[in-house]
């Protein structure tokens, strides 16, 4: 009696381990197809794949862009700075220059905080999931388009403080130097 | 009895010293690598001595702003069609 239950027990075994084997392999590869979501889920999944990586694509170029941006800022101001020193040492006075020229540092500081912040925001958008994105994505990118509306202001007012001020404080100090020999 | 196996083991053990060889020298290099001296940033070169040297610096300044466009950030850089919608 005892034995015939132990082999009861081990075919019951048996029978467990095969179906498991046989089962896990099929729900697999229909959870990796997508087989156990409906059509409009599958869409969705899919559209929501796409603007994932269209979001990616964006951070990238944007992020090149605004190493772009930030290089030529830096080597502006640097070249602008070995300027101011040189004709401080010479004993001119530069006192506006100087000041205006920590103005726009304060102005550059401004538009690469606002685009850490921005590209933050992407950021987020990009780890949703297509259920999170279908209640959030449409006020989260509304942000993000408000933030690169900063971003491109920011950006046009360096250009502006350039042409308008730092280039105008140049001008200003041309005049003191004397005519090219 | 000579030990049969005593051949394989000195191959083993031949390959296991190779190994480590190029183990070593591979770490070397990248020793070596890391030793090389690092690409130095361009030094800033400004030297203004009357007004034809500013007008130059000035030329060189805004060739450098007019290389960026406030664009890159524009509107247009996340628009619905620019993200596939």
């Amino acid at each position: 009696m005892r034995k015939r239950t132990q082999g009861m027990v081990l075919v019951a075994g048996l029978v467990a381990l095969l179906v498991a084997l046989t089962v896990s392999p099929a729900m697999a590869q229909q959870e990796q197809s997508g087989e156990g979501e409906s059509p409009l889920q599958q869409r969705i999944q899919q559209r929501w794949e796409m603007v994932k990586q269209r979001i990616e694509l964006a951070i990238t170029r944007f992020n090149n862009n605004k190493e772009r941006h930030i290089k030529v800022y830096n080597q502006v101001k640097a070249k602008v700075e070995k300027l101011l020193q040189q004709l401080k040492d010479k004993g001119y006075d530069v006192s506006k220059l100087e000041s205006d020229l920590a103005t726009w540092d304060q102005m550059i500081r401004k538009f690469a905080q606002d685009y850490a912040d921005f590209i933050r925001k992407l950021e987020e958008i990009v780890a949703l999931t297509p259920e999170q994105a279908q209640g959030s994505y449409a006020s989260l990118i509304k942000e993000a388009r408000q933030m690169l509306q900063t971003i491109h202001q920011d950006a046009l007012n360096i250009r502006l403080y350039y042409q308008q001020t730092i280039r105008a404080d140049i001008q200003e100090l041309r005049a003191q130097l004397p005519e090219a020999a | 009895m000579k030990d049969k196996r005593a051949p394989l083991a000195g191959a083993l053990l031949a390959v296991l010293i190779a190994a480590t060889a190029v183990f070593a020298s591979s770490c070397g290099e990248k020793q070596e690598r890391k030793e090389e001296p690092a690409v130095e940033e361009p030094v800033v070169q400004v030297e203004v001595t009357d007004r034809s040297d500013l007008d130059s610096l000035l030329q060189d300044l805004d060739a450098s702003m007019n290389s960026i466009s406030a664009d890159d950030f524009s509107d247009s850089q996340l628009s619905d069609a620019e993200l596939g919608l």
